[in-house]
């Protein structure tokens, strides 16, 4: 039963993280003659990132346990940090249109949404100490209580 | 304890998803303002044509909108202009900066180095006279969006390269005139392109056999087709060869154009009017002489016969005929003279150019 909330988030997580991009960018193939990318190129790191992310957030959500909790939480936020990399073409897309080739290099902006993923590692990590403390401070009467 | 830390972790997250959405609101704002067509090339003018030294500025004017949310900076131009074997011209030029609200038109310029050209194909000068096919690859780049977007626009065209001399043409010579010297008129058409203007001129020789025969000069109008004459002076030591004998002439000069010396040769057919001249005196008393009018215009020969004896003359006598182009003449003429002749000199003039051509025969 209460695998049942992350385990819908899972499937949410991978429609929007890694099926609406691909086929989005299958869309734009389609009309323009290509993103500086091929569809398997792009898509490969964003269904390996992507799905490792998932996994740890799903066993982020799932797991009881704030300490393997902030474990799952940060190798999570790792993947994040790769899939965005990579959804984001590592700063660069490429449009062909009929008469011109447009790139937009777009390094900075990258650069500031890695920042961000970054500045979530110190949220997640004090949400997490708050969380073990609480749940030890839990643990701690209940062993007391066996003990007595 | 737990509960400053809550409520930092709450103000952190807060500070954070304002971040985020700050970030997100200017990529929307970007967004926005190329959707709605707020930033766009609104029109590319008519290319007009400037000159800086030794280089052909072609201006192409460009207007752009930024209606948009930021300013559009470092907007720059690259371009590369090949052909199929090698680079032909290459440049850049940094436009600057459009603000935002605000329409700018701005000339591109795509500078034609013609002394570049010159130094590479020297003395060939392929660009110079002939047509190409030239690809060019113009690159406009700059940044947008508070300077976190490089956009860069490549763009291929292929369009033809006009030379500067685009065609020339000669013609047979023509009032063909004689006194102490001999002149003639080349009447010929140049086609020069359309980006040039001004005046060029031309120098050159005249040469045959090796030889220099003459010289001329002459001046013309740039960037129109160009009908002209050309006067050819000829050297006295050369005239009375020119006037007995045909021969593929060259005319070796330069055009004086942008500064730089083109060469250039061209070679017509110069017809002699008294060609391949032959006489003799037969012991009967009778003048031989045979020639053909080889040049493109009739003659009215009068041809006198002065005799001479021991130094002073004694008689002359002078006939009177016409010759059509390309006609052959074979004379038999008797001496008309009863005293005693030791040598004789024959003057061929023509009336309507006023060429003379004598021969003396010592008898």
């Amino acid at each position: 039963m209460s695998a049942l909330k992350p385990s819908l988030k899972a499937v949410g997580r991978l429609f929007l993280l890694i099926v609406l991009p691909i086929l989005f960018v299958k869309y734009f193939n389609q009309y323009f003659s290509y993103l500086g990318v091929s569809l398997r190129e792009y898509s490969l790191p964003i269904i390996l990132t992507g799905v490792i992310y998932i996994a740890f957030r799903f066993l982020e959500e799932y797991h009881k346990n704030p300490k393997y909790k902030m474990v799952f939480s940060g190798i999570a936020l790792t993947m994040l940090l790769v899939w965005t990399y990579y959804l984001l073409n590592r700063g660069v897309f490429t449009i062909n249109l009929k008469s011109a080739g447009v790139t937009v290099y777009y390094y900075p902006l990258l650069m500031i949404f890695i920042i961000l993923i970054l500045l979530r590692y110190p949220e997640s990590f004090m949400r997490y100490y708050l969380e073990l403390r609480k749940y030890d401070q839990r643990k701690k009467p209940q062993n007391s209580g066996l003990k007595s | 304890m737990a509960k400053k830390l809550k409520v930092a972790i709450k103000a952190y997250s807060i500070l954070l998803t304002l971040a985020k959405i700050g970030v997100i609101a200017i990529i929307l704002l970007a967004a926005y303002s190329f959707a709605v067509e707020d930033v766009k090339i609104v029109n590319v003018g008519k290319p007009f044509v400037t000159y800086e030294g030794s280089k052909i500025i072609i201006n192409i004017p460009v207007t752009i909108k930024n209606y948009g949310f930021y300013n559009i900076t470092n907007l720059k131009i690259n371009y590369e202009i090949n052909n199929k074997t090698s680079q032909f011209i290459n440049g850049s030029s940094l436009i600057g900066s459009i603000p935002t609200d605000s329409i700018d038109t701005f000339d591109v310029p795509i500078a034609i180095d013609f002394e570049k050209i010159y130094k590479e194909e020297y003395p060939g000068l392929y660009h110079f006279y002939n047509r190409d096919t030239l690809y060019a690859n113009f690159s406009v780049s700059l940044k947008y969006m508070l300077g976190l977007v490089d956009i860069s626009i490549n763009m291929n065209h292929t369009f033809d390269w006009i030379p500067p001399i685009e065609s020339t043409h000669i013609y047979p010579p023509e009032d063909v005139h004689m006194n102490s010297s001999l002149y003639f008129y080349i009447p010929y058409e140049i086609k020069t392109a359309s980006y040039l203007s001004g005046s060029a001129e031309i120098l050159g020789e005249i040469k045959g056999n090796g030889e220099k025969y003459g010289n001329f000069n002459t001046s013309l109008t740039l960037g129109t087709f160009y009908k002209g004459k050309i006067k050819v002076h000829i050297n006295s030591e050369a005239m009375h060869y020119l006037i007995t004998h045909s021969m593929p002439l060259k005319m070796v000069g330069n055009i004086s154009l942008l500064g730089f010396s083109i060469p250039f040769q061209k070679t017509y057919h110069w017809g002699a009017p008294l060609d391949n001249l032959t006489y003799r005196v037969f012991n009967n008393g009778t003048l031989y002489y045979s020639f053909t009018d080889s040049a493109p215009y009739p003659l009215s020969m009068n041809v006198t016969k002065i005799y001479y004896y021991k130094g002073s003359e004694v008689g002359r006598d002078s006939s009177l005929y016409n010759v059509n182009p390309g006609e052959h003449v074979e004379k038999y003429e008797k001496l008309e003279i009863t005293k005693p002749i030791d040598k004789i000199k024959i003057i061929f003039y023509e009336e309507n150019t006023g060429f003379r051509y004598e021969e003396v025969i010592n008898l």
